[in-house]
């Protein structure tokens, strides 16, 4: 399954896919919607040949038309979102209207219809509700529209905003009202029922950038160009590529109306509560984030350029926040030291210039649609974005301000365009192609001069002077994709293939803020202790060069059943290309040839599901599917892989300033122990060793990381407009990486035990506990390292299985409800030795942790298979809007998730361990060592309530609507993380749910 | 923080629809304008295609002429506009690119 001949494979597939383009080409349609039926008479026999038109004002076309087949059945796919009428007309019989079907990205509508004998000029119109259960896809989605985003108090509008309201999402940290920064806050959808790596998409284009794991926001969309949101969380089709999950937006078009919308909201500082309780106090904490501002202007226009043949959709808008920070205060001293090579030596807070993270993003985009002729129809998307995300973290006031960097986030955009082309009423093409770039150069602050160094305060962990690390002068990340699909859609059947193709690309400086030698240093207690070296230069590239998907699905309606298989290859290839660095101070010149094939991995992702619609009225459907999808394409391996990565690039050398005044009086280029420095603590550190770093073929070539997701589902419609839907999903990954070092292996380590701190909150308090290891100091600092599969060393899992109730849609009095229970239960099992028994490092040479939690350098934990329990993964969330007389309309998001995860470590030396060998007595290195399983107990379980009340008037010419929103209507202070290190600030809140913020907000629409 | 002020009560005063010391909403003063220019300004027979799918779509429903729409409509962008331009005005903007500092 995983391990194929890619030009075998290629061969059978493109065969095969050129064969099927031949024979009925496709259509992408992943985001879009249908309407599918059988009409019979009124004696119940089925109809062939009856013309069924699908006609809304969201078609610049105007009207989709297909035929029923010889079993009565029709099937029109490739809707946009929107309101429909269909009509059905037969020759000798009267035809039959149906209005109001009301079509979401994804849901294909069941529409049954019955004719009567009579005139074909005879209309009959039927109204009921609009179908709310999807008898035919496997897919489980949520999605929600224009309106209900309009009505909820849903904060910043982004691909965030619906995993925020989905039950499943794993806990990620909170936005009170947009509070966050824009750029975090868009990204805070990466775990589905332990899951990682959703894939993010603007209109089907995927819109992450292409940065390690490549799972943050590339393309910062505009909420003002949204219509509606998608989610899929299982049961994804053959046509939806990397990724366990998808959030993809889907944009808003013009019309033949003109349309033009005025909207904004503003909080200040007077419209935030403090929610600083004694439980807070008690560990210490008096203040919190206090909002200095939340703001967004946002104009759209769209309409008609040619009625019927050309529209356009123009938005701008201008968004976003300054958040003080608590504790957070500029450096009186910045500069104050009279050093010319250290301007600043210590900080002292200036009470009178409190700090603050602050962001700011300006839009500007333009959709035309064009039909060209009959047949053909184009679109084109355009962008283009000047942003700021001024403090990069975001900024906690865990450090001096001028220790944090911004994002110079221009120029930056997108530029989208496709074709859709009806050949006939049965055979639909689909072809597009997208750009995207976001330029991320980091800068210091203000206040910070380029001689300026990062000092870090080892004995308080603080941080000052300017930041550590600067992306300068040059980061740039980008993506391009490419799609074509096909569909043969008959009654019966709705055939579809296709080819996807992605490229990506980072480039990426790295430079120190001191522009003379670009050292930072470590203080303690206000004094030299360390110097921290880089290579400087340095300038990293990746390329994906090509990820290639190549698809074949197909849906058969037999009766009341539709089967969905398909089957999906997808290939990879990723590398870097030829690159030059000049010497540096401190290292030699450098020089790489172009690579590809880093990694170079083909797989073949099965798709099958079933769904059932059991009393065949369209009311109740039971389904299933199974899949095999891989993981989001990313770039952590060609990083780790590039030489001038796998060389040793930062070191540190000891500084006694014996003549305190704080400049190293030594041959800084010399990292022999000279004047007041020691030797150089990695004898590495200058050399250009691109081979300190092996990587075996079963991680470059074989082996991409994969999931198997099993879903069942039974949904059902309890009264007109309104589901229930409840099921159970199993899923699990394969193929895990894994960093040996070839000198060492489990006979290579010494045990030793330590005695658990005497604190009652700990199990086994006051005893002893062993199964802790250390290298022989004989073999520390050896050996290679090897990248490798875990499969060589045993049995790595990751497993969930969950089950959730959830609903969606209308109550009476139109009442609009969404959201659900979600509970599960999670195993990692990492029990298997690579080095150290039972502790292996993942790729990039740090002990993994299990759960969620990152990998930690000298981060060990005997606690091998991580259980996450039911009670800990019990996920509530819901949301309900709620017309009120007057046009005055309430509304609400209530979120219950579990609480932080509270670990706790203890940071060991050898004056408190105790070595099962009785003759050895000391540490090679001082450790962290977990006390406990990580990621297996929790805090108060985290709970917030968004409320929102608004009025629309009717202007006569158009609506005015005014919104007071109240975020974290409770006021609650739900901690999301805490201080894990055992100390007695253990379990100190690091960050809590910002106070109740109250948010106005306006548009006018005409 | 003026332009955020001046923001906000754009859209308090056009939320409210209200006469303090402005004396008249936005949305007032859009309506009004677009009157005087109906009074002003003699509608010509014969208009552009685009000009007539206004025509034909939203004097239906509000009873107000085109060009007195189309006034509003370009009243209402340039209000947009001058918010907008005033909030880059009143943003700290401290980017590089936008200080001529780039070096990329």
């Amino acid at each position: 399954m995983r391990h194929v001949d890619v030009r075998h494979v290629f061969g059978r597939v493109v065969a095969a896919l050129c064969a099927a383009l031949l024979l009925a080409p496709v259509a992408w349609a992943q985001q879009n919607g249908g309407i599918t039926g059988v009409v019979r008479d009124d004696g119940g026999l089925a109809l062939p040949g009856v013309t069924v038109e699908a006609s809304s004002p969201a078609l610049i076309e105007k009207v989709r038309t297909v035929t029923t087949d010889g079993e009565g059945r029709y099937n029109i796919i490739d809707l946009r979102p929107g309101t429909y009428s269909v009509t059905f007309s037969l020759p000798g019989f009267s035809t039959v209207r149906r209005e109001g079907i009301e079509l979401t990205a994804g849901f294909t509508a069941p529409l049954n219809a019955s004719l009567a004998v009579g005139a074909i000029t005879e209309t009959i119109t039927v109204t009921g509700a609009s179908p709310v259960v999807d008898t035919q896809s496997i897919r489980q989605q949520e999605v929600i529209g224009q309106k209900m985003l309009e009505a909820l108090p849903s904060g910043n509008i982004g691909p965030q905003t619906l995993a925020y309201m989905t039950p499943g999402f794993a806990s990620t940290q909170a936005d009170v009202g947009g509070s966050r920064d824009t750029w975090s806050a868009q990204g805070a959808y990466t775990f589905f029922h332990g899951k990682t790596g959703t894939r993010a998409s603007y209109d089907g284009f995927r819109s992450q950038f292409f940065i390690g794991a490549a799972d943050g926001v590339g393309y910062v969309s505009d909420q003002g160009t949204v219509q509606e949101l998608q989610l899929e969380t299982s049961g994804m089709g053959a046509e939806s590529g990397s990724g366990s999950a998808s959030i993809n937006i889907i944009p808003k078009t013009g019309s033949n109306l003109f349309s033009t919308t005025i909207e904004g909201f503003y909080s200040g500082p007077g419209m935030q509560s403090s929610n600083i309780d004694d439980g807070l106090r008690a560990v210490g904490i008096d203040s919190a984030a206090k909002v200095q501002n939340v703001f967004r202007l946002g104009a759209q226009l769209g309409g008609p350029i040619i009625r019927d043949k050309v529209w356009f959709f123009a938005a701008v808008a201008r968004w976003g926040s300054r958040v003080n920070q608590p504790g957070a205060y500029y450096n009186k001293l910045q500069g104050k030291s009279g050093i010319p090579s250290v301007p600043t030596i210590a900080y002292e807070p200036d009470f009178d210039r409190p700090a603050a993270s602050f962001d700011w993003f300006r839009n500007h985009s333009l959709r035309t649609t064009w039909q060209a002729t009959e047949k053909n129809k184009f679109a084109l998307f355009l962008d283009i974005q000047k942003s700021c995300r001024c403090t990069t973290g975001p900024f906690t006031g865990a450090n001096a301000i001028e220790s944090e960097r911004g994002w110079d986030w221009w120029p930056s955009g997108v530029v989208q365009g496709t074709w859709q082309a009806p050949l006939t009423n049965k055979l639909l093409l689909e072809a597009g192609g997208s750009w995207q770039v976001a330029n991320w150069v980091n800068f210091a602050q203000d206040g910070v001069t380029r001689d300026d160094r990062s000092i870090l305060e080892t004995a308080t962990n603080f941080r000052y002077g300017a930041t550590a690390v600067l992306t300068a002068p040059k980061a740039r990340t980008g993506r391009s994709a490419q799609r074509v699909t096909a569909s043969y859609v008959t009654g019966s059947h709705n055939f579809r293939a296709g080819v996807t193709l992605e490229q990506a690309f980072n480039d990426e400086s790295r430079s120190r803020n001191n522009e003379t030698d670009g050292l930072n240093y470590d203080f303690l207690n206000g004094r030299p202790l360390r110097i921290q070296y880089q290579a400087e230069p340095y300038f990293q590239q990746e390329r994906q060069n090509v990820e290639l998907g190549l698809f074949l699905q197909d849906s058969w309606t037999i009766d009341r059943v539709t089967l969905t298989t398909g089957v999906r290859l997808d290939y990879v290839s990723m590398g870097y290309p030829a690159a030059k660095l000049e010497a540096g101070l401190f290292v030699p010149a450098r020089e790489v040839q172009e690579l590809k094939g880093v990694p170079e991995w083909t797989d073949i992702n099965p798709r099958f599901g079933v769904a059932w619609d059991v009393f065949g009225n369209g009311r109740t459907a039971v389904k299933a599917s199974v899949g095999r999808f891989n993981q989001l394409s990313r770039s952590d391996l060609t990083r780790r892989f590039h030489p001038f990565n796998s060389s040793i690039s930062t070191a540190f050398r000891n500084w006694n300033d014996a003549n305190g005044n704080f400049i190293p009086d030594c041959a800084l280029a010399d990292f022999t122990a000279n004047g007041e420095c020691g030797a150089i603590s990695n004898v590495n550190f200058g050399r250009f060793l691109p081979q300190a770093t092996l990587f075996d073929d079963s991680v470059t070539k074989r082996n991409r990381d994969y999931l198997w997701d099993i879903n069942v589902e039974v949904e059902h419609q309890i009264r007109d407009g309104l589901s229930v839907n409840f099921g159970y999903n199993h899923n699990w990954d394969g193929s895990f990486t894994v960093t040996e070092n070839t000198a060492l292996g489990p006979e290579s380590f010494d045990e030793f035990c330590i005695t658990v701190p005497n604190d009652p909150r700990l199990p086994n308090a006051g005893q002893q506990q062993c199964g802790y290891y250390d290298v022989k100091p004989a073999l520390f600092g050896l050996g290679t390292q090897r990248v490798t599969n875990s499969r060589e060393f045993g049995n790595q899992q990751r497993y969930w299985d969950g089950f959730w109730l959830g609903m969606n849609g209308r109550l009476p009095k139109n009442i609009t409800v969404g959201g659900g229970v979600d509970i599960g239960r999670q195993v990692d099992d990492h029990c298997l030795t690579v080095d150290m028994p039972n502790q292996p490092n993942n790729i990039t040479g740090n002990p993994i942790r299990g759960g969620s939690l990152a990998a930690t350098a000298n981060s060990y934990s005997p606690f091998c298979r991580v259980v996450t329990d039911w009670e800990n993964l019990l996920d509530v969330r819901l949301r309900a809007s709620v017309p009120l007389p007057w046009n005055f309309n309430a509304s609400f998001i209530y979120r219950n998730t579990p609480g932080a995860p509270i670990d706790a470590t203890l940071a060991v030396t050898s004056a408190n361990v105790q070595f099962r060998d009785p003759s050895r007595t000391t540490l090679t290195t001082p450790q962290t060592v977990n006390l406990y399983a990580a990621n297996s107990v929790f805090g108060d379980r985290f709970s917030q309530l968004d409320a929102a009340i608004s009025k629309s008037f009717d202007l006569g010419f158009g609506r005015l609507r005014t919104a007071l929103d109240a975020y974290n209507a409770l006021n609650s202070n739900s901690v999301q993380s805490v201080i894990s290190a055992y100390s007695p600030r253990w379990l100190r809140p690091v960050n809590f749910l910002n106070g109740r913020l109250l948010r106005l907000t306006a548009s006018i629409n005409f | 923080m003026k332009l955020v002020r001046l923001v906000v009560l754009t859209a308090a005063v056009t939320a409210s629809q209200v006469s303090p010391a402005l004396a008249e909403s936005l949305l007032q003063s859009g309506a009004r304008l677009a009157q005087q220019a109906g009074r002003q300004l003699p509608a010509r027979p014969d208009v552009r295609r685009s000009a007539t799918a206004i025509a034909q779509d939203a004097p239906a429903e509000s009873g107000m002429s085109r060009r007195k729409k189309v006034f509003l409509v370009v009243a209402a962008l340039a209000a947009a506009g001058a918010g907008m331009y005033a909030i880059d005005r009143g943003v700290v903007d401290n980017t590089p690119s936008s200080r001529g500092t780039r070096r990329d």
